[in-house]
């Protein structure tokens, strides 16, 4: 498609080599798509019909002026002809585009459905090395151009295809000769739409690509304005932004200019044409080799001609770019999830019923770099186990592993007995309730953000008792009598901005409210002060009790009570053992708990005086 | 029938989706005189190419209006009468037509969409300066999310009113009234039986652009929910596995992408029918005219040339009516764009403005001083309480204090971050409100715990807007706070790459960065929000290192976590709930023994410190 222009007006068909796995999408809406092909044929045939009527009447007048009589009827027929034709023309026209347009917008609709649904399973890494700004925009622009080829490109194909087979014939059969003429400029026009569109493609992608750019430096001047006021970059920023916004000026100003080219040039192609019937028609007409009437037909068909040929750079552009946005979306669609359920035969059985955790030499390397590095530990059902150590230590990433968030090796970790990539995801995530460090939360209110996890019951309702429960024992009892609308408070991007510790308790509550039999808080207690810490650690420990339960801390004073403490460094387990045992031993744990004490000593002179 | 049959890519249900849509849907006037007026200013500088680009659209319209005129003359004069002189020279002006036609078409089409883009571009960076010269408190309440769109799609909307709006809006009237004078002028009595459909026409797209409108407003609600849904679900991806409830958010997703399917059935069949209800007025109008031109030829009232002639005008006028519903849309989107954009230029909330002018500095005063200081992020919350202290040149204050006891604030409050609600901070003696706040911001410099880094080099980062700054300057600048090894670390040296907000360096790394960042500048008073994030114990001795350092030979308030930076103070001040508890060096506040608090809880802190290492013993 990308390199034979032939193949376009050939045929309405999708072009095999590039698109083999879209077939099927396209399957459910082919009935439409031939129906509003036939619609589009019926229309042309429509449309074809009324010069010839002219013609008719018009070689009526002229042979009147000669012979009166019978002439008047002729004209009037045609005339009311031509209306009825019009309006059938009118009304058939309007089936197509809805059929085509329709298709397109099912083959869209279906796309971005599968797209999001694959989105879902594919696995942390993915998410991870893929920018939110960039799927986003493989989900709407790219599939946009998708829709785009499927709808109106796939109209016009069949449309410019219909219209050349019949017009030419007919132009040929009105005057073979006067057709060469007409027919001349067309190559020239083909060559033409071609050069221009691949500019225009090549400008317009400049200017997305610009625009990225442009918005990547708005963010980080909105994300860093305390540093940029701090340190009066303001000129700084500015000229680093007149300089991206005057690049984006010259790549726009490119496109202007061949677009600038293009539009008036097809215009007056197409005008080309009338200025050929009038030189060599004319002439034909007072040879008499044609009549007035045929000229005049042949003028219209003309015109009915170069709406198509106009379309036809258009329509290369469309497939271009449908074709470019397809590949990104495919990119996406065969990408498969590393961490996927396990066969089903296997997986079924599976029932976690003593959630005890085991890890030997469990080791997690992600995009080439070694974050863990041959941990082990084992934890019985209902202990808890602590872990600790400096920031990018690899604590999350060892939770994280254990919710398969990264790859893991068969046999590396094991929970209730069962190999954990014997279990499937749904059976084990839904056995734990992990608070991830940053506490992200939906748009949405803030009993429907602690119910997140457990509202999907088939009604969709909620369990408000259990969400109270949670909200209590992660401490916002006191936060939510402030908050506007208590419970039913619309927080996240578009509503309220809670503050850090809220969010924190917010998202703690979350994990809370799912009952888990496995809880994860992974450092979620870090923005909150050590006084409140300390209630809900309080409050918390029935809760602990019956759970196995893993805790990333912050503050050591926080954890010191831990059946087990895993210090980590650098991606390997340093120390192990119980507070007592570490402190006596003196190490890394120690060291970090004296500094940690500082800290400690000094906001406590403050907070008790 | 004309060109205008078979125009399927045109219309506006063929247009790829536009860029996200605003998440609010403040749909007004489609021409709202003052936002035009503003408008226009931006594209006034540029007046001279403004005005040759209206001056053509005339030009252009002529060039196309006298084709037809001389295809008339062609049939009437040579084709019907059989008549082959002077054919030659009708061909030619046709050719000079269209030719015309082409110059005077591209250079109205490029000499708008330049003013267009010179005038976006001008908006653009007139809007990023005031964002950045906007007050802290502004940012504070304004999610970064609105602040974008406002930035960047909201002004591509209104850069769309310049590549297909107005002057094209202009453009049509123009040829509008070029067809009326023209067919009038051929023939009044078959112009007036032609438009006989024209009120029938500008009816049905009145009808319809109501229609279409709803329906498009409709589409782009649902697009902006979705891109939202999506935008939010691919960020809170995680929390979405790990709670295991994909099944649920499909269902979700599919409702809101059903939704906006359907919208966009709605708007298809509106679009189609508006399409196809005009082509076929504009048949029947040809019919019509074919019928009547025809009896009046055999009348021998009317000439072929003119009949033929007037098929072509019809086609010209009915194709810019269609458009109308388009063209309509696309400037209530710029419009109510525009407004967004406007809105955010008159938020009137400057950055530490002046309050009078500085006056002279009195001698012999304290470097820092906070007189009877109150302050809150909100009236009716103060965050600092009646607070006064004052700091010499070359002193170092600790402060400490529990979180949200007013520490952070105070170091806001210093640069002029925000302004107090009682009482006065002054510098050399100077109130800050009197001082360039530019000036006032260049004495000091801020070391805050969360270390922002911009995307692009090392050097850049550490030099941070002072070109002035050689290598050698800022390789010495980082070795004196132990930032080297950081560089020494990538074999890029200053030229390695900084990802957006510096995520491949450690957080010990961007500490060290920070440090350099903060010596290179070299100010003459040092704010310090020492990380209470745990390190390792290296980077932990590299960091005490480029604190000392830093702090050497300057005024310095720092708010401490480590203990080795409080010895270090001269002064320590205890913050509590906004107010100053207690102030003095370490060994004074120390020496107050049972009867001072800091002293007290120091102490049983340190009894803390001993009972951990006895039972460690044990």
């Amino acid at each position: 498609m990308r390199e034979d222009p032939d193949g376009i007006t050939d045929t309405c068909a999708v072009p095999s080599d590039p698109l083999p796995s879209i077939r099927h999408r396209l399957r459910p809406e082919l009935p439409g798509i031939w129906l509003g092909c036939v619609c589009l044929a019926a229309t042309n045939a429509l449309a074809l019909t009324i010069p010839w009527l002219i013609k008719g009447a018009i070689d009526a007048l002229r042979a009147g002026a000669r012979t009166a009589g019978g002439l008047h009827a002729l004209v009037v027929r045609n005339a009311i002809l031509i209306a009825a034709f019009a309006v059938g023309q009118a009304l058939i026209r309007t089936w197509s585009r809805i059929l085509i347009f329709n298709a397109g917008r099912n083959v869209e609709y279906q796309l971005r459905g599968d797209l999001f649904r694959h989105l879902l399973r594919l696995d942390g890494g993915f998410h991870r090395r893929h920018p939110t700004g960039d799927v986003m925009s493989r989900l709407t622009n790219d599939l946009g151009s998708v829709r785009a080829m499927f709808g109106p490109g796939l109209l016009n194909l069949c449309n410019t295809a219909l219209v050349y087979a019949t017009t030419v014939w007919l132009l040929v059969h009105l005057s073979p000769r006067l057709t060469l003429f007409a027919l001349l400029p067309y190559p020239a026009l083909l060559v033409g739409a071609r050069l221009f569109s691949r500019r225009m493609y090549a400008a317009s992608r400049g200017i997305q690509e610009q625009l990225g750019v442009m918005s990547t430096s708005i963010q980080e001047d909105l994300a860093g304005i305390a540093v940029i006021k701090h340190y009066t970059l303001e000129p700084t920023r500015e000229a680093k932004f007149r300089a991206l916004n005057d690049e984006y000026l010259t790549r726009a100003l490119a496109l202007v200019r061949a677009r600038g080219t293009l539009s008036p040039l097809f215009a007056v192609l197409g005008g080309a044409g009338t200025l050929i019937v009038l030189w060599a028609g004319g002439r034909e007409v007072i040879l008499g080799r044609m009549t007035v009437g045929g000229l005049v037909a042949f003028n219209a068909y003309l015109v009915l001609l170069s709406w198509p040929t106009i379309a036809l750079g258009w329509i290369i552009g469309v497939w271009q770019r449908g074709i470019a946005g397809w590949v990104r979306v495919r990119e996406l669609l065969v990408t498969e999830p590393r961490i996927a359920d396990p066969p089903v035969a296997a997986g079924a059985a599976v029932t976690i019923d003593s959630p005890s955790i085991e890890a030997r030499n469990l080791s997690v390397e992600v995009d080439g770099r070694r974050l863990l590095d041959g941990v082990s530990f084992s934890l019985p059902a209902g202990a808890t186990l602590a872990i600790v150590g400096p920031t990018g230590a690899g604590k999350t990433t060892l939770v994280d592993a254990l919710v398969r968030m990264h790859e893991v090796a068969p046999g590396a970790v094991r929970i209730g007995g069962h190999d954990l990539t014997q279990i499937p995801l749904a059976t084990l995530r839904g056995q734990i309730g992990y608070a991830p460090q940053d506490a992200f939360l939906f748009s949405a209110t803030v009993a429907e953000n602690i119910g997140f996890g457990i509202a999907d019951r088939g009604d969709g309702t909620l369990d408000l008792e259990r969400v109270k429960r949670a909200a209590e024992a992660a401490g916002l009892t006191p936060d939510l009598a402030i908050l506007p609308d208590g419970y039913d408070t619309l927080v996240g991007e578009r509503g309220l901005t809670l503050s850090g510790g809220q969010r924190q308790r917010v998202a703690l509550a979350r994990a809370l409210a799912a009952e888990p039999k496995i809880l994860i808080l992974d450092d979620s207690l870090s923005s909150v002060d050590a006084q409140t810490e300390r209630e809900i650690l309080t409050r918390l420990k029935p809760i602990l009790a019956g759970r196995t339960s893993i805790l990333i801390a912050h503050r050591l004073a926080a954890v010191k009570d831990a059946d087990r403490i895993l210090v980590i460094d650098r991606g390997r387990v340093v120390e192990s053992g119980t507070h007592v045992e570490l402190m006596g031993a003196g190490g890394l744990y120690a060291s970090l708990y004296r500094t940690e004490l500082d800290a400690e000593a000094l906001a406590a002179v403050a907070g008790a005086a | 029938m004309s060109r205008v049959s078979t125009n399927d890519a045109g219309s506006t249900a063929n247009k790829p989706p536009g860029r996200r849509a605003p998440s609010e849907e403040l749909l007004g006037q489609a021409l709202d005189r003052t936002l035009l007026k503003r408008i226009f200013g931006f594209v006034w500088p540029y007046k001279r190419e403004l005005i040759v680009a209206v001056a053509l659209l005339p030009v252009v319209s002529l060039f196309e209006i006298a084709q037809p005129y001389l295809l008339k003359k062609a049939i009437d004069e040579h084709i019907a009468v059989g008549r082959l002189a002077g054919l030659d020279r009708v061909g030619l002006a046709y050719l000079g037509a269209l030719l015309g036609q082409y110059a005077a078409g591209f250079a109205q089409i490029y000499l708008t969409q330049l003013i267009g883009q010179r005038g976006m571009n001008t908006l653009r960076t007139r809007v990023h300066e005031h964002v950045l010269s906007l007050s802290a408190s502004f940012f504070d309440r304004t999610p970064v999310g609105r602040l974008m769109t406002r930035m960047t799609s909201d002004i591509e909307a209104l850069n769309e009113m310049f590549a297909s709006g107005l002057v094209s809006l202009l453009g049509d009237m123009i040829r509008l009234v070029f067809i009326l004078v023209a067919i009038f002028g051929i023939d009044w009595k078959l112009a007036l039986f032609s438009m006989g459909t024209a009120p029938v026409l500008f009816g049905i797209a009145a009808f319809f652009r109501r229609w279409v409108r709803d329906a498009f407003r409709e589409i782009r609600t649902k697009l902006a929910r979705m891109n939202a849904f999506l935008q939010e679900h691919l960020s809170g991806m995680k929390v979405v596995q790990a709670f295991a409830q994909e099944s649920r958010v499909d269902r979700e997703f599919d409702a809101i992408n059903l939704d906006y399917r359907r919208a966009n059935a709605r708007a298809i069949t509106a679009d189609a029918a508006l399409y196809s209800i005009v082509e076929a007025v504009g048949a029947i109008a040809v019919a019509g005219l074919l019928w009547h031109g025809g009896n009046r030829i055999a009348g021998g009232t009317l000439t072929f040339g003119v009949l033929v002639a007037f098929v072509e005008y019809l086609g010209k006028f009915f194709a810019p009516i269609r458009d109308l519903s388009t063209k309509y849309t696309v400037m209530q989107q710029a419009m109510a764009a525009a407004e967004r954009v406007f809105t955010l230029l008159d938020t009137t909330e400057p950055d530490a403005p002046l309050v009078s002018a500085s006056p002279a500095p009195r001698a012999a005063c304290p470097l820092i001083e906070l007189d009877h200081v109150t302050f809150g992020y909100r009236a009716d919350r103060p965050v600092l309480d009646d607070v006064s202290l004052s700091i010499a040149a070359g002193e170092t204050v600790a402060i400490v204090g529990a979180t949200g006891a007013g520490k952070s604030t105070i170091i806001k409050l210093l640069p002029r971050l925000y302004d107090l609600q009682g009482g006065a901070i002054r510098i050399g003696g100077a109130d800050v409100r009197t001082l360039d706040p530019r000036a006032l911001r260049r004495r000091i410099v801020v070391v805050s715990q969360d270390v922002f880094m911009f995307s692009g080099t090392l050097r850049a980062n550490i030099a941070l807007g002072d070109d002035a700054l050689t290598d050698a300057q800022i390789l010495v600048a980082a070795r004196r706070v132990g930032a080297e090894r950081v560089i020494a670390t990538r074999p890029e040296g200053l030229d390695a790459r900084v990802l957006e907000r510096g995520v491949n360096f450690s957080a010990g790394e961007r500490q060290l960065v920070a440090f350099a960042r903060a010596l290179a500048r070299d100010p003459e008073i040092l704010i310090l929000d020492e990380a209470t994030a745990s390190v390792d114990p290296e980077a932990e001795r590299a960091i005490e290192r480029g604190i000392g350092e830093l702090m050497r030979g300057r005024t310095s308030i720092v708010i401490a976590h480590r203990l080795s930076t409080v010895k270090r103070a001269s002064r320590i001040v205890v913050i509590h709930r906004g107010r100053v508890a207690e102030e003095g060096t370490h060994e004074a506040l120390l020496a107050r023994g049972e009867t001072g608090i800091y002293a007290r809880l120091y102490r049983l802190q340190m009894v803390g410190h001993a009972a951990s290492a006895s039972e460690a013993a044990e």
